[in-house]
């Protein structure tokens, strides 16, 4: 019993430190120069692909939409926006009531 | 047959058994991690603007025994608040309505292709001082204290740079990246250097926003091997412990259960705050009002994890001097970025801390 234990103490041992060593290694290489420009690099050319790829699938999308005289992606993405902009003004009009009635009720406690 | 040997062989085949099922339990518990139940403490939706929920959390004490002052809780946007309040008995939010605190929590929710125009600073100058304003409303209360863990300390400490005559009687930092200029262990300044990452090329292609998955694999290659291999070998060595692997799966679903961000915070995010330090430099102009961190004068909380790769200290550490404010205490703790709120010491390290230091500055409770 006690070999088995120890066989597998052992085994964890070295999977620990294999896996420290892989650590060390792997964050010295994503801290180096050469992996931040490759990175930076392949971000830009994945999201550069993407995006064309995109462009293509929506305005494919805008054709069918209209076609089938439905709201376009980018018209709903409009009216999105706005309904944001509505609820941020009536966010604000409900600030100035507030700060209205407290003014009122303070002038009432000053009568 | 002996009762002794009898043990032995029940012994020897309950190992065998846990052994040979050790390899479904550890998939079971990574696939079904996604649908644990998390956040549960019970809360209630005061206020909401477009993705935005403002919540309170129902105080576990009668009204004349809570702290006078609530406390908000302002969160990264790009990850979901719900590691404060992970799980049952391992929740922050818990143990500040145990200490007799009201609780609030600013959820930033999840922004669409709708939000790619807002910026960094909308979160700190349009957003948190509206929620602000409601958090005083419902608690009826004249001030608040705020606790800001990472972006949320960025945004905490923006807003309280903008209003510093406003209602904000404390303020907590929870590992703020404040201070770009120390770029030495930060693996982000790095990666984004202005030498070969062009933001502006990067943002306009995207989709409105940043993915969610794109964030969460960054993250994650801050420390690759202990993200993408470390953490599944701990789940498969602890197995057997029922409350660690609750505890592994909770931060699981956390990590990958991430939130997108709008194309144009990710934009301002890296050309003002990473490669100019305008906060810090004062040439920060938020809404034509200059941001003058000097302004701030109410007491700070300033606390880092000593092993934090996301933010390095250097970030976090001139906070004292950059502030106007006289009553600034800074903690280091020997946790990372994530452990130092929801690691297995937490509740024994940070969070008294933190609810020792606000008590003695929110007013009595009996």
């Amino acid at each position: 019993m006690s070999g088995e234990t120890s066989a597998r103490d052992l085994f964890r041992q070295l999977a620990d430190r294999t896996l420290a060593t892989a650590s060390t290694l792997v964050d010295e290489l994503v801290a180096s120069e050469t992996f931040s420009r490759a990175l930076a690099g392949g971000m830009q050319r994945v999201v550069g692909v993407s995006s064309a790829a995109r462009r293509r699938l929506n305005s494919v999308g805008s054709f069918a939409s209209e076609w089938l005289n439905v709201p376009t992606r980018h018209q709903v993405i409009e009216l999105s926006r706005r309904l944001n902009q509505l609820e941020i003004a009536v966010d604000d009009v409900d600030a100035k009531a507030a700060e209205m009635l407290d003014l009122m009720d303070k002038r009432d406690q000053d009568d | 047959m002996t009762d002794a040997a009898g043990e032995r062989i029940f012994s020897a085949a309950g190992r065998a058994w846990r052994a040979t099922t050790r390899p479904y339990r550890t998939w079971r518990a990574v696939s079904t991690s996604l649908s644990l139940p998390v956040g549960l403490t019970p809360r209630e939706q005061v206020w909401g603007l477009n993705k935005i929920k403002l919540y309170r959390y129902v105080p576990r004490r009668d009204p004349d025994q809570l702290h006078a002052i609530p406390l908000l809780l302002v969160f990264a946007a790009i990850n979901r608040p719900f590691l404060l309040d992970l799980r049952p008995g391992y929740s922050f939010v818990e143990f500040m309505l145990d200490e007799g605190f009201d609780v609030y929590l600013l959820d930033w929710g999840e922004p669409g292709p709708e939000d790619r125009e807002m910026k960094f600073d909308d979160y700190g100058a349009e957003y948190l001082p509206r929620a602000v304003r409601h958090v005083l409303a419902d608690s009826g209360s004249e001030e608040l204290s705020i606790l800001g863990y990472c972006h949320g300390g960025l945004v905490s400490l923006l807003y309280a740079a903008l209003v510093p005559d406003g209602p904000l009687r404390n303020l907590i930092l929870l590992t703020p990246p404040i201070d770009m200029s120390q770029r030495e262990d930060s693996l982000l300044s790095a990666w984004f250097d202005k030498r070969w990452f062009d933001v502006n090329r990067f943002a306009d292609g995207l989709d409105g926003v940043l993915s969610s998955s794109a964030i969460e694999n960054g993250a994650k290659l801050l420390k690759a091997v202990a993200n993408y291999v470390g953490a599944y070998v701990n789940l498969w060595n602890r197995i057997d412990d029922r409350e660690s692997v609750g505890n592994w799966q909770a931060m699981h679903r956390w990590i990958h259960d991430g939130v997108p961000l709008p194309a144009d915070v990710f934009r301002q995010w890296v050309q003002d705050y990473l490669w100019s330090n305008a906060l810090v430099s004062g040439r920060h102009v938020v809404k034509g009002t200059v941001v003058d961190l000097k302004r701030i004068t109410v007491p700070i909380l300033n606390v880092l994890a000593r092993y934090d790769h996301i933010v390095p200290n250097a970030q976090s550490l001139p906070v004292p001097d950059l502030v106007g404010s006289t009553d600034v205490q800074t903690e280091i703790l020997p946790a990372g970025h994530i452990g130092i709120m929801a690691g297995s010491r937490a509740r024994e390290s940070l969070w008294p801390k933190v609810a020792a230091w606000l008590a003695a500055r929110s007013g009595p409770a009996s």
